[in-house]
């Protein structure tokens, strides 16, 4: 009984410390939100383009399925990809590049300058973009795009 | 603007008709309706009047099979000046008799993306003629649509009607799209008058053609060119209530460049609107005939900025120069030029709760070129005046399922040309009455305060919507055959004189949802206006706590099955009277209590579709207005899309 006590306590530890690590992984409605807010990039995604996936931050099937021109993957934050899915600010940090959108599961990606660009999807459709993070990416969005989302 | 793809991206429409901003339907400050597409499709509709007489709080006189005017929040007559209507930002109401002639738009209801419906004044965004409303149509864009559409329509009582649509990308960086379309139609048949019938003899007519472009010339820059042509045959009811034929010729050209610059995203317009204007009347039991030109020319820019993640300000200057040929007296123009000013801030002042504050102010210069005006003076013509309109606009939303919006407006409704114009001989007989223009005419204005709230209910699968209004009119302008002013010695009629004040409180309450493959709507208007005019009752032909309906309910089912879509649309308007100007000016009782009009669409194929719909279905007769009676009218459309 203490054992199991024991063991249920260590594991509600865990998943506490998992939670302070970074947010849930993006479900497929955010994914897709996501992929069509980059569809409002002034440069468009070139057929192929490189889109990485890291750890928790999204289904890799889902992006997949939302960008079906892309060459979809899973794997580490870096520079050199047309888009990183990441799953915490200090991932997007060290993805974002001149060339990379970083796709944030949580604002706070956002709002710590590491990410592009988050979205929330309850109770409504939410799109938030940072300035400094697109700026870093060399990015531009279509200015009525930016007029509807929350810029940080 | 991609509104296709910004409506995918945030999962409701797109609207910039509130504030000049793009911004969510939910989130703008100003009481709204969008009527969509496949809304339109399914509906059966043929007119744009039809679509609109869908829409709570709206109300539309068919006058003959196509003549109609459509009135927002009551205040509907002949040649209705209340309302601006525009397609894609140009204005489509014609500056003669500041009316909207919905027929010689030249628009195919397959080239619609959507119909913005803004109720109350939005004159500080749109100037003048936004008093009770605006009409914003939009249709698919050039550059970002793929539109492709041809259908043929026969039916009863002759008609006969085509329309083509068809968008051509020329590259990555140039889209075009074209469009086409007509019909014949007999009027009305129900009337056995002769003077009546000898109006409407002809049939309905419209021929339309429109190109509208839109090129990407940089990453920032966008530059577009749209011109138009229409003709339209029409029986309607005028200014005086007065039924005659109207034929309109219209013509427009239109240029636009928006760039997105570091100073914010800058949008230059400029078209010009001509029309032919020849109307044909009996006036003592003798026909008659005048015909006029106008021609209206308008260049407007504007910068659009976000000051700071939560204010957006846009900052608008406009030129307007509007002139009418005189008549029967010939190379004498008149008209105005107008300066306008116009500001607004949106402040999304946290998740909860936003502001919008707008404001115009307008500087209207007259001038009268040709042969002096009888009986005023060019100096008469030398007039300028300012005018001031403004919108606020505060949306609350305390939860997500609710939402609270408060409104206020100040609407400028110029004179028309009609009213301000000069057609007096250049000698006339001295002492003799004259009728004519009157330079010294006053804006109309109008203001609004409005209150609504709507909730997203679950259990219906939708929204439940009520508002109150409250509506002044100040300075109501109209033709008075019975008030003699005396200008430099000549008795004169004027056919634009200010006649007091009317006001009027409203309600609207909206249901409307989804409950598996059935869609359903259920509105009530009521309006109670009150007038406060200066002239005795019967001498003009206005009398808006009479011919006011003040309830109107509407309901609306479809059910989509299969390759089946139906759509059934009942709206009943209780009695009211109206004015018909024809051997004398009399009100006559109008009684159109409940009427239907049905679609069923059946899907051939993904690209081939067959509409049987029908209007008036309830009675072989229906009074739909105060002019002849409308026939049951049923007809079939093929539609093919490519």
């Amino acid at each position: 009984m203490n054992s199991m006590i024991l063991k249920t306590g260590v594991l509600a530890a865990a998943l506490s410390v998992s939670g302070l690590a970074g947010a849930a992984e993006m479900d497929a409605k955010q994914v897709t939100i996501a992929a069509k807010a980059l569809g409002f990039l002034t440069a468009k995604a070139p057929a192929g383009a490189k889109v990485v996936v890291t750890a928790g931050a999204a289904p890799v099937a889902a992006v997949q399925a939302a960008l079906p021109g892309a060459a979809v993957a899973a794997g580490d934050a870096a520079p050199g990809a047309y888009a990183v899915f990441v799953s915490s600010a200090a991932e997007g940090k060290k993805a974002l590049a001149k060339g990379t959108v970083t796709v944030g599961n949580d604002v706070a990606c956002v709002d710590a300058g590491g990410c592009v660009i988050a979205v929330e999807t309850t109770p409504k459709v939410t799109i938030y973009v940072s300035k400094a993070a697109a700026s870093a990416a060399g990015v531009e969005f279509d200015p009525n795009f930016k007029m509807m989302v929350t810029e940080k | 603007m991609n509104y296709g793809s910004l409506e995918d991206l945030f999962g409701e429409a797109v609207t910039t008709s509130a504030t000049g901003k793009p911004q969510r339907a939910s989130e703008a400050p100003a009481p709204m309706t969008i009527i969509n597409a496949e809304e339109i499709a399914r509906s059966g509709a043929r007119t744009i009047p039809d679509v609109l007489n869908r829409v709570a709080g709206v109300d539309v006189e068919m006058w003959g099979v196509s003549g109609a005017d459509v009135g927002v929040d009551g205040y509907n007559q002949g040649n209705n000046p209340r309302l601006l209507v525009l397609v894609n930002g140009r204005q489509v109401y014609l500056d003669h008799y500041g009316v909207t002639i919905w027929s010689a738009i030249p628009v195919q209801l397959a080239e619609i993306r959507q119909i913005e419906v803004v109720k109350g004044p939005q004159a500080a965004l749109f100037g003048f003629n936004a008093v009770s409303g605006v009409v914003n149509i939009i249709t698919y864009n050039p550059l970002y649509d793929n539109v492709g559409s041809a259908q043929v329509t026969v039916g009863t009582q002759g008609q006969k009607e085509v329309s083509v649509v068809k968008s051509v990308k020329l590259g990555d960086k140039v889209g075009v799209r074209l469009s086409a379309g007509g019909w014949n139609m007999d009027e009305y048949g129900t009337s056995s008058d002769t003077l009546v019938r000898h109006l409407r003899d002809n049939q309905s007519l419209r021929r339309t053609a429109s190109l509208d472009s839109l090129a990407q010339i940089s990453p920032t820059v966008q530059a577009g060119f749209e011109g138009t042509w229409a003709r339209a045959d029409l029986f309607e009811v005028g200014a005086l209530q007065e039924p005659h034929q109207g034929i309109y010729q219209t013509h427009s050209y239109k240029g636009t460049v928006k760039a997105d610059t570091d100073w914010g995203l800058i949008e230059a317009t400029a078209y010009n609107n001509h029309l032919d204007f020849n109307l044909h009347f009996v006036s003592g039991g003798a026909p008659g005939t005048y015909t006029t030109a106008t021609d209206t020319t308008v260049v407007q820019v504007q910068d659009l900025v976000k000051l700071a993640p939560t204010l957006t300000t846009r900052v608008a200057i406009e030129y307007r120069d509007n002139s009418i040929d005189s008549t029967s007296v010939k190379n004498t123009t008149t008209g105005y030029q107008d300066f306008a000013l116009s500001n607004m801030y949106d402040w999304r002042i946290d998740d909860t709760l936003s502001l919008t504050v707008a404001g115009r102010w307008d500087h209207t210069m007259l001038n009268h070129d040709g042969i002096t005006p009888v009986p005023f003076t060019q100096a008469d013509y030398e007039r300028s005046f300012d005018s001031f309109s403004y919108n606020v606009g505060v949306v609350w939303r305390p939860t997500a399922d609710d939402t609270v919006t408060l409104t206020a407006g100040r609407g400028i409704q110029s004179p028309t040309l009609i009213e301000l114009g000069n057609n007096a001989s250049s000698q006339p007989v001295p002492g003799s009455v004259q009728i004519t223009g009157n330079p010294n005419v006053n804006p109309t204005v109008v203001t609004n305060y409005e209150v609504g709230y709507q909730r997203a209910v679950a259990a219906i699968g939708g929204t439940a919507k009520v508002s109150v209004m409250y509506q002044k009119t100040q300075d109501f302008k109209a033709i008075n055959f019975q008030n003699i002013h005396f200008i430099n010695g000549y008795p004169t009629i004027f056919l634009g004189d200010n006649l007091g004040r009317s006001s009027e409180w409203g309600t609207e309450v909206e249901l409307r949802g989804k409950i598996g493959a059935v869609r359903w709507s259920a509105s009530w208007d009521w309006l109670n206006p009150t007038d406060d005019f200066t002239f005795a009752p019967g001498t003009v032909t206005a009398n808006f706590q009479k011919s006011t309906p003040k309830n109107t309910v509407r309901g609306n089912v479809g059910y989509d099955f299969g390759r089946f879509t139906t759509d059934l649309f009942l709206i009943w308007r209780s009695d009211y009277q109206a004015f018909l100007t024809y051997a004398g000016n009399q009100l006559y009782t109008v009684s159109p209590g409940l009427t239907a009009q049905a679609a069923v669409t059946y899907k051939v194929s993904d690209d081939f579709s067959l509409t049987l719909a029908g209007s008036n279905l309830l009675q072989d007769h229906t009074q739909l207005a105060v002019t002849p009676k409308a026939e049951r009218r049923v007809w079939g459309t093929a539609t093919y899309k490519f």
